[in-house]
């Protein structure tokens, strides 16, 4: 059994992701506010069909931005054992990546005005078949993870590929 | 070296535009002649089309050249908008040789440079150069500009009778690809031959069951046989040659394919046997090799090989494949979520469905929809099957993950070429100590297989994560000095 620590979002990742959902969530709001008023005052409908539409948005938001945060960062988290990165995360599937260090081609990051208020960063971890998002690490952690992958590449693989 | 390709690029990719312009131009032409419309303005104005298709064929031929130094191969094309592509020699996948028709019938090929990037398409692709000259270019590329004239005499290699590959296009299951060329091809020609066509059937209209029942089969063998044809014509001349660790497979009878790339880069080997092949004791062998996501991504290397020849086969062609036992079943758990609730889920959708039709529908035949619960049974006894006999197992260096459906496929890839290994399991699930396995290889290409005992999961996690490095980590001091 490995005794290396898993790393854990930090609590404020919560806060960052659901201040990161209203913009769009806001938007669809306004939207279905808008086209119920239109429908009501100027074409003289009884639009029940957008309280259907409403009633869809409001099962799928609440819990989005209520429940979903909490149990990301609950369920949510990565180590660095020896030479492999490992990523546990999922909420209604859980789900272990287990990636070789040197098999990482590139970090890519981004920062918004959101996570630079909280002080989060968004990692990117590509290799040839694909990649591992670890959204609203630490910024810490984050710069961390990538001096770690930076030391192994300049380490050479076993598999010597040559055509 | 700047080089140019070959003079007869210009015929080439004059005769292509040509030939993909033939169709709308022969219609306008045919359409002129019936109304009594061709004069000598039609002629001179072909002319001038021909004379601007070849002005156009030399001026691309002279702005598309090539630089092969010993680091890069860059291509340079285009006569408005220019383009330049460079690429690493060392960042090579694979090399292959492609001729079509028209490039057989000139003695030109077309020679494509991969690479592991995602762009779908060959990174270097050289139109119309001389066969021996991408020969021999390949040869230099292979061997990093120094071509070693001993290594010739040192290969080994195999052909396929056409006698298996017959019988290998008789049992691949291509009728139904088969199929679907003939119906292409018979909604090109129909506003042709319509007229006939409708002739044909009002005759055949007149003929008895028993006639029209024999000439259906009739011409569903000749589908058969067609498919079959098909198949030799693609995979005829079948030739693989392994020479110093580097494969060379080339195949084709009119467009010759041939591909060549290092052993190295086998990403994975998959034995498959349908049902057919395993009465007889036959398998094919392909291979996953690193490629842009194109056809070649995967390629065939026995279509028809005996069973008990793959391990003799393998320790020739490939001795770092080799065939082991599986050491891990499914979890018996699994198998009420796998099948059992399947199942559930299906003969309750079937009685939702069937119920409302039989409700809704006021016709006798509404009871046809009871026929679906026939599939149950078959579902339950195929997927039953395919769940058992779902293992996994590891060599030294090799991970083996078998599946069985109606048709058994075994996937050996290396541990070094895994790129990523997954478990996941329902949340739901996750109490019962099972999980889903999946594996990574470059280029997109994932193997995955469900439901097995945590337990073994963690052993073949504990496989995987041996060192990947060429060096152990306690010598990074040294490459810190890099």
């Amino acid at each position: 059994m490995s005794t290396v620590q898993w790393h854990t979002l930090p609590e404020r990742s919560i806060r960052a992701e659901r201040l990161g959902l209203i913009p769009l969530h806001g938007l669809i709001a306004i939207i279905l506010i808008g086209t119920t008023i239109t429908q009501v005052m100027w074409l003289e409908l009884t639009p029940w069909w957008m309280g259907i539409a409403a009633l869809l948005w409001l099962i799928y938001f609440i819990p989005r931005i209520v429940y979903i945060p909490v149990l990301r960062v609950k369920y949510m988290r990565f180590r660095i054992d020896e030479e492999f990165l490992i990523v546990r995360n999922g909420i209604f599937f859980r789900r272990e990546v287990t990636v070789p260090l040197v098999k990482v081609q590139l970090i890519d990051s981004q920062t918004g005005p959101i996570l630079r208020r909280y002080d989060l960063i968004t990692l990117d971890v590509r290799t040839a078949s694909g990649f591992v998002t670890l959204a609203r690490l630490d910024r810490a952690q984050g710069d961390d993870l990538r001096k770690q992958v930076e030391r192994f590449a300049k380490l050479e693989e076993r598999e010597e590929e040559s055509l | 070296m700047t080089r140019r390709v070959h003079p007869l690029f210009i015929l080439m990719s004059s005769i292509s535009i040509i030939r993909s312009l033939l169709i709308p131009f022969a219609a306008l032409i045919l359409n002129a002649i019936r109304k009594g419309e061709i004069n000598t303005y039609t002629w001179i104005g072909i002319s001038v089309g021909i004379l601007f298709v070849i002005l156009y064929g030399i001026a691309s031929w002279y702005f598309y050249t090539f630089t092969i130094d010993a680091e890069t191969i860059r291509v340079r094309k285009g006569i408005f908008q220019k383009s330049e592509r460079t690429t690493q020699r060392k960042r090579i996948e694979s090399i292959g040789i492609q001729q079509n028709v028209i490039e057989r019938l000139l003695r030109l090929a077309t020679l494509t440079v991969e690479t592991s990037s995602e762009s779908g398409t060959p990174e270097v692709e050289l139109k119309g150069i001389r066969l021996d000259f991408a020969k021999e270019l390949k040869s230099s590329i292979k061997n990093d500009g120094s071509i070693v004239a001993k290594e010739e005499t040192e290969e080994i290699a195999y052909t396929i009778p056409v006698r298996d590959l017959a019988l290998a296009g008789a049992l691949s299951g291509r009728v139904g690809l088969a199929l679907v060329g003939i119906g292409t091809a018979y909604q090109f020609i129909d506003q042709f031959i319509e007229r006939y066509v409708d002739r044909l059937f009002s005759e055949l209209a007149h003929l008895s069951l028993l006639v029209l029942s024999g000439l259906g089969i009739l011409v569903l063998l000749v589908i058969y046989v067609g498919s079959i044809i098909v198949y030799i014509l693609k995979y005829g001349s079948y030739r693989a040659v392994l020479q110093h660790n580097r494969l060379l497979i080339g195949y084709g009878m009119l467009n010759r394919t041939e591909v060549a790339f290092h052993a190295d880069k086998i990403q994975a080997l998959v034995i498959q046997e349908s049902w057919i092949q395993r009465l007889i004791g036959r398998a094919s062998l392909s291979l996953h090799i690193i490629s842009a996501t194109g056809e070649k991504e995967r390629l065939l290397l026995h279509p028809f090989i005996r069973t008990n020849e793959i391990d003799g086969f393998l320790a020739t062609y490939l001795p770092r494949f080799r065939q082991f036992n599986p050491q891990y079943d499914v979890a018996p758990i699994g198998f009420r979520y796998r099948v059992r609730w399947p199942l559930l889920g299906y003969a309750l959708l079937f009685t939702a469905l069937s119920s409302v039709v039989i409700i809704v529908l006021d016709s006798s035949w509404r009871f046809l929809i009871l026929l679906l619960f026939i599939w149950l049974p078959f579902y339950y006894l195929a997927v039953r099957s395919g769940y058992r006999k779902t293992r996994f197992g590891t060599g030294h260096d090799l991970l083996m993950l078998r599946k069985q459906w109606v048709q058994k496929e075994t996937v050996y890839t290396p541990r070094l070429k895994i790129e990523e290994l997954t478990w996941s399991v329902s949340r739901w699930l996750e109490a019962k100590e099972i999980a889903r396995i999946q594996i990574q290889l470059r280029g997109n290409t994932a193997f995955n297989a469900l439901y097995f005992e945590r337990t073994d999961i963690d052993t073949l996690q504990r496989w995987y994560k041996q060192s990947f490095l060429s060096t152990p980590l306690a010598g990074e001091a040294e490459t810190d000095d890099e």
